[in-house]
């Protein structure tokens, strides 16, 4: 059965941090990218098949999640699409999100869209 | 008032009904050309009142919806007009930072969180029922990249002030004008 994260009760209703070093470095994206989607960091998981037959392989409750920011969604999420297939419709179809507001799924859309841009300070 | 016409309209077909199902009694009784005129003058009179009822129940009707139409435009001008307000704002905030018209740290840390608080409105706005009625996916989407790109800017959101050098600013100042003019174009093509 696909677990179920309930994210505002188990990590934060306000998702804006990429990692430590931004803003005051808690609850950040690459804390929750490691504690949430680890078994997605590899290029096994992102070929036809397994997107296949694995999906959705996680899915993200966002009731009460105040604000998703764009640097955690580009950290959280769009960090796979440095791997082959890992296309922003198939990280869409492996990781799935429920009460979800419009514009906060935009955000994580325009993120896919637009790849992994990294960090550096 | 929609059901009174209901009423209305019902009442006027039953009398139309009842005057039809009289109709072969009073062609018996037919004496002259005069009964005969008074006959179809009735029922010309009847049709005419229930074509008359009929059009000003769609009229009323349609009218009402035409109505809810307009306000429900109305309202989405107005809040477009407000998301362009905090826009605008935003898009002062983020130019003086890429302008380096900050003084010091502490100038260009408040003016970070300032864009971060008017950009958390806009977002609030854009999330009401009326602006998500009006607006696509893809246009959502166009309005929210100018936020995605100062968002993730080094430059623009991290960077210390003495560090920033106008050289550097260059083409960031180019990429933020291309996207903010994009956003404010979908937020006009709202509110024309």
């Amino acid at each position: 059965m696909t677990k179920t994260i309930k994210v505002t009760e188990e990590f934060s209703d306000r998702l804006t941090n990429r990692n430590q070093l931004q803003g005051d470095g808690k609850k950040n994206a690459e804390d929750f990218r490691k504690k949430y989607l680890s078994f997605l960091d590899s290029p096994d998981e992102w070929v036809k098949t397994a997107i296949e037959e694995n999906s959705p392989a996680i899915i993200f409750d966002f009731s009460e999640v105040k604000k998703i920011g764009p640097s955690f969604a580009n950290e959280a999420f769009a960090y796979f699409t440095k791997y082959e297939g890992a296309t922003p419709k198939a990280i869409m179809l492996r990781i799935s999100f429920i009460n979800i507001s419009i514009v906060q799924k935009e955000i994580i859309e325009i993120e896919l869209e637009s790849g992994y841009s990294g960090y550096s300070k | 008032m929609k059901k009174i016409t209901e009423y209305i309209l019902i009442i006027v077909l039953l009398v139309m009904i009842v005057n039809a199902y009289y109709l072969p009694f009073y062609a018996t009784s037919i004496q002259s050309n005069k009964d005969i005129f008074d006959i179809i003058s009735k029922l010309i009179g009847s049709a005419t009142s229930i074509i008359a009822i009929i059009i000003g129940y769609y009229y009323y009707t349609n009218r009402k919806n035409a109505d809810k139409e307009e306000a429900k435009k109305r309202q989405t001008k107005n809040r477009v007009s407000e998301i362009l307000i905090y826009l605008n704002e935003y898009d002062k905030n983020i130019t003086e930072i890429l302008y380096k018209c900050c003084k010091d740290d502490t100038d260009l840390s408040l003016r970070r969180t300032t864009s971060e608080r008017l950009w958390d409105n806009i977002e609030c706005m854009l999330s009401l029922d009326e602006i998500l009625f009006a607006v696509e996916g893809n246009e959502l989407k166009k309005i929210l990249s100018v936020h995605s790109y100062v968002e993730k800017n080094v430059l623009i959101m991290s960077a210390e002030h003495a560090s920033i050098r106008d050289a550097d600013m260059t083409d960031v100042i180019s990429d933020y004008k291309t996207r903010m003019n994009i956003s404010r174009k979908q937020c006009f093509a709202k509110i024309e």
